[in-house]
């Protein structure tokens, strides 16, 4: 379902990503290991079809992702892509609810709905009675389960997650990559970027960055 | 959510800044509502002036004659008030109805100013407009140690029997009915009272010379005044009030075109202001946006959120700074300009126009930069 062909990326005469090839089916759960620094982010940036490869190509679903103008490329993001990144990002003028009901108002689903489905999303990690709260007054680990409700939202094929752990403490952190890999036992496609040995191993399949080469 | 949640749920959530926005249009706006208000209430003031007083003819000194319009007496030239004598010998003396020598001086009362008018028993003949409560006055004119208010002077100094003028006290005869006239804010007091207070016996600053109907329709107001003339001696003339009233008039123009100038400015300003406003708006927010484009927001509809924003700041604005700013001369125009200032209706759309157009021109740029920013480099920022 997502496939990297020879990915390189130069920022000026560095070599971020090294001829990179990857393949991961729908339905599987991949970590990828590497230390700070290593080009975790740029990796899963560039797989997003937020920044283009200086070489190669990304393939998801048979299309060619840097093939599309920037506005189908949006909307193609926005189908297929759940994000979760480690410093959550989420809106903080909008409270939980609102939050997540933004990739389906960008689905262009209608507004008794949104609410409806958020609900049900923020309910499934345990926010149920925190919908109307602003992010500023939840606890870092509940607002990264928002941000996991949120990267739900659009019934994404495919969860980026960069480093969603890592602002957390290590109960927390189990307990977010518990939810995570909940959802790939539903059938969703994971692809989890990390620095952390631990919660890599949640993963069916690891690989490790090594000198920038993907092993 | 939909896009409009975007902008106002930020608006309510973080009001401060929204105030902020606000802030910056209703300042243009409001100077422009207060200065425009402002002129048409002097504007009016001053027409009506020239339609009371049209066929009058106002004696005064060559060299610096009293400023009827401002009241400020300052250094003004004085004249004798036995002219009266010069003026009645004219050839066509029978046109003249009135002739009423005049000394104004400008006393503190209380913490109000209070321009005090010394006029003789003449006056009457002159003013058959002033009436107290509805009725023409029959003994309340003021006589020795007595004062005749006018309806906002005496409104300024609240109720009392008398007042101080440099320390000795003046009986309030009556209070006269509204007039629409400079004399609403005056004070009138027996000339010779006033000459004694000030220590200019005998001197008058200018004499008010009313001719009758008659003269307006088979002779010209100006021949009298040329009559009137060559009787005085060198050191006065005589000038037909409508010549002053117009002079009055491009005054006006001239007060006009300087508010003009100030208050474009301050809309300038108003928009400068609310575009560093929005740019750093933009700025904080860099991080949602680029969260925004992450998860496929279009950079139009980013575009639109920010021209959208401005719009709304610059509908607040506008209409608040309406009602600030007909506030504003409303309270302050009595006192500049010596006259009642009405609300003029008809600026609400003008006003909400005009900030419209500013709160969409401040972030033309603000969006721009929004729309085109780099999601990765958005989103690495802390
Ligand atoms: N825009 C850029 N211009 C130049 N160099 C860049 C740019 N973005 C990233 N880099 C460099 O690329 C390298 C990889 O960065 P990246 O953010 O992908 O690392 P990472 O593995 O995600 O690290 P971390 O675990 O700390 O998040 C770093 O050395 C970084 O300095
Ligand atoms: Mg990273």
């Amino acid at each position: 379902m997502i496939e990297l062909r020879n990915v390189t990326k130069k920022y000026g005469d560095m070599e971020v990503v090294k001829t990179a090839n990857l393949c991961v089916e729908k339905g599987d759960f991949v970590s990828v290991l590497g230390p700070s620094g290593s080009g975790k982010t740029t990796l899963l940036n560039i797989i997003a079809g937020l920044l283009s490869p200086t070489r190669g190509e990304v393939i998801v679903d048979g299309v060619s992702l840097y093939g599309l103008s920037l506005r189908k490329r949006a909307v193609f993001r926005r189908k297929k892509f759940g994000f979760i990144f480690q410093t959550f990002n989420l809106i903080p003028y909008l409270t939980t609810v609102e939050n997540v009901e933004v990739p389906l108002y960008l689905a262009g689903i209608y507004k008794k709905k949104q609410k409806m489905i958020a609900s049900e999303l923020l309910e499934k990690v345990g926010l149920k009675d925190k919908l109307n709260r602003l992010p500023s007054q939840l606890s870092v680990g509940e607002q990264q389960r928002v941000a996991i409700a949120r990267a739900l939202a659009n019934n994404p094929q495919v969860i980026l997650a960069d480093e969603p752990t890592g602002n957390l403490d290590s109960k927390t952190g189990k307990e977010v990559i518990t939810y995570i890999r909940r959802l790939n036992e539903d059938g969703g496609t994971v692809l989890l970027v990390t620095h952390d040995r631990e919660m890599a191993s949640f993963a069916r399949r690891e690989i490790k960055i090594v000198d920038r080469r993907l092993l | 959510m939909k896009l409009m949640d975007f902008i106002t749920k930020e608006m309510i959530r973080r009001k401060r800044g929204a105030v902020a926005g606000v802030l910056c249009v209703l300042l243009g706006i409001s100077i422009f509502v207060a200065t425009q208000t402002t002129n048409k209430a002097l504007y009016d003031k001053t027409k009506e002036q020239l339609l009371r007083f049209g066929a009058n003819i106002i004696v005064q000194s060559k060299g610096e004659p009293f400023d009827i319009y401002s009241g400020s007496v300052g250094s003004a030239a004085l004249l004798p008030e036995i002219y009266t004598q010069e003026i009645q010998s004219i050839e066509h003396s029978k046109m003249l109805i009135a002739i009423s020598p005049k000394l104004y001086e400008r006393f503190k009362v209380g913490t109000q100013s209070l321009l005090v008018v010394g006029i003789t028993p003449d006056e009457r003949k002159a003013k058959p407009w002033w009436l107290i409560n509805n009725d023409p006055i029959v003994n309340q004119f003021p006589e020795n140690k007595e004062v005749l208010l006018g309806q906002y002077a005496a409104r300024r100094l609240g109720s009392s029997s008398h007042i101080e003028l440099n320390g000795e006290r003046f009986a309030i005869t009556a209070v006269l009915d509204e007039t629409g006239s400079p004399d609403d804010f005056m004070a009138f007091v027996p000339l010779k009272s006033l000459q004694s207070l000030t220590h200019k016996q005998g001197m008058v600053n200018l004499f008010e010379v009313s001719t009758s109907c008659i003269a307006c329709k088979t002779m010209n107001v100006n021949e009298i005044a040329k009559e009137i003339d060559k009787m005085l001696h060198g050191d006065a003339q005589a000038l037909p009030m409508k010549q002053i009233a117009e002079a009055q008039m491009a005054t006006l123009t001239k007060v006009e075109q300087f508010t003009r100038i100030i208050y474009i400015v301050v809309l300038c300003l108003g928009a400068f202001l609310l575009m560093n406003h929005m740019s750093s708006s933009v700025a904080n927010q860099k991080r949602d946006i680029g969260m925004l484009l992450a998860m496929g927001m279009e950079s139009p509809k980013i575009h639109r959120i920010f021209i959208l924003k401005g719009v709304i700041l610059g509908l607040i604005g506008g209409f608040a700074g309406y009602f600030v700013g007909t506030g504003i001369s409303m309270v302050l125009g009595p006192q500049i300009a010596e006259t009642k200032v009405a609300p003029i209706v008809y600026l609400l759309p003008y006003s909400i126009g005009i900030a419209l157009v500013i709160g969409a021109i401040s972030s033309i740029l603000p969006a721009r930069k929004a729309a085109t920013l780099d999601p990765i480099e958005a989103l690495r920022e802390v």
